[in-house]
């Protein structure tokens, strides 16, 4: 997708619509589709200044429905941020990092590098066994 | 249809009724951001938001109502979500905002949470 937050909505969907086609029920896929969602919102809102594309791959396997997202943007704290009690966070008016909070918690595997020729992240959701 | 609509409209006692429709994400949440500014630059504190056709809400959108919130409540106000969707009732209960927003499901309730 081209870096910029009109295409948004069309992503989100299209891996909402396609989680749902492989059987997660519909909490699950509405915490896929807010996790990829909130990925792709970073990447255009700090990923850079000027035109540029986001990479959004979907596989699906029998064990998980894994999305990788790439990017030529600067280097972040994945690590260092997001990891708050939300109880106590909304007592705040600053509201940095809740992107990164829901894509840790609400899928079950994330991992983030960066290299010289960008940003990857990688996130899934594991399937239930039969799916 | 656009992404987000907006609708505004004053009450009585000093309230700000607003009705969202539509998708408040990275990419429509300065609307929303810049509507509640020029509210609080009118000195009204007092908000009604209407979310029952609003469809979807990602952390940049809930982010306008968590940023606003506080200067309300420090100016006498409060910020009142009306008729949320399931959807959106789902992700604020998701993320645990349900516990510092009140909730109404009728504009007589909601102005009553003031």
């Amino acid at each position: 997708m081209p870096r910029a937050s009109q295409y948004l909505g069309m992503v989100r969907r299209v891996v909402a619509m396609a989680a749902e086609r492989v059987g997660f029920d519909p909490e699950d896929v509405d915490k896929i589709e807010l996790a990829i969602d909130e990925a792709c919102s970073n990447a255009v809102l700090y990923g850079g200044d000027g035109p540029g594309l986001l990479d959004v791959e979907v596989v699906v396997t029998p064990q998980r429905f894994a999305v990788t997202l790439r990017d030529d943007g600067e280097a972040f704290d994945f690590e260092g941020r997001g990891n708050f009690d939300l109880s106590e966070r909304n007592r705040s008016v600053e509201y940095g990092g809740l992107g990164i909070y829901i894509i840790k918690n609400f899928m079950d595997e994330v991992s983030y590098r960066h290299d010289e020729r960008g940003n990857t992240l990688r996130m899934a959701k594991l399937r239930s066994v039969g799916v | 249809m656009p992404d987000l609509k907006l609708h505004q409209e004053m009450l009585p006692a000093g309230i700000c009724y607003i009705e969202a429709e539509g998708f408040l994400d990275a990419h429509t949440f300065e609307e929303m951001e810049n509507l509640i500014s020029s509210v609080f630059r009118q000195n009204c504190f007092k908000i009604i938001v209407k979310l029952e056709k609003l469809d979807y809400i990602s952390s940049a959108g809930a982010g306008v109502f968590v940023g606003a919130i506080g200067r309300a409540k420090d100016n006498g106000g409060d910020i009142v979500f009306l008729k949320p969707s399931a959807n959106v009732k789902e992700v604020f209960d998701l993320l645990g905002l349900s516990a510092i927003f009140q909730f109404a499901e009728s504009r007589e309730q909601a102005e009553s949470c003031f």
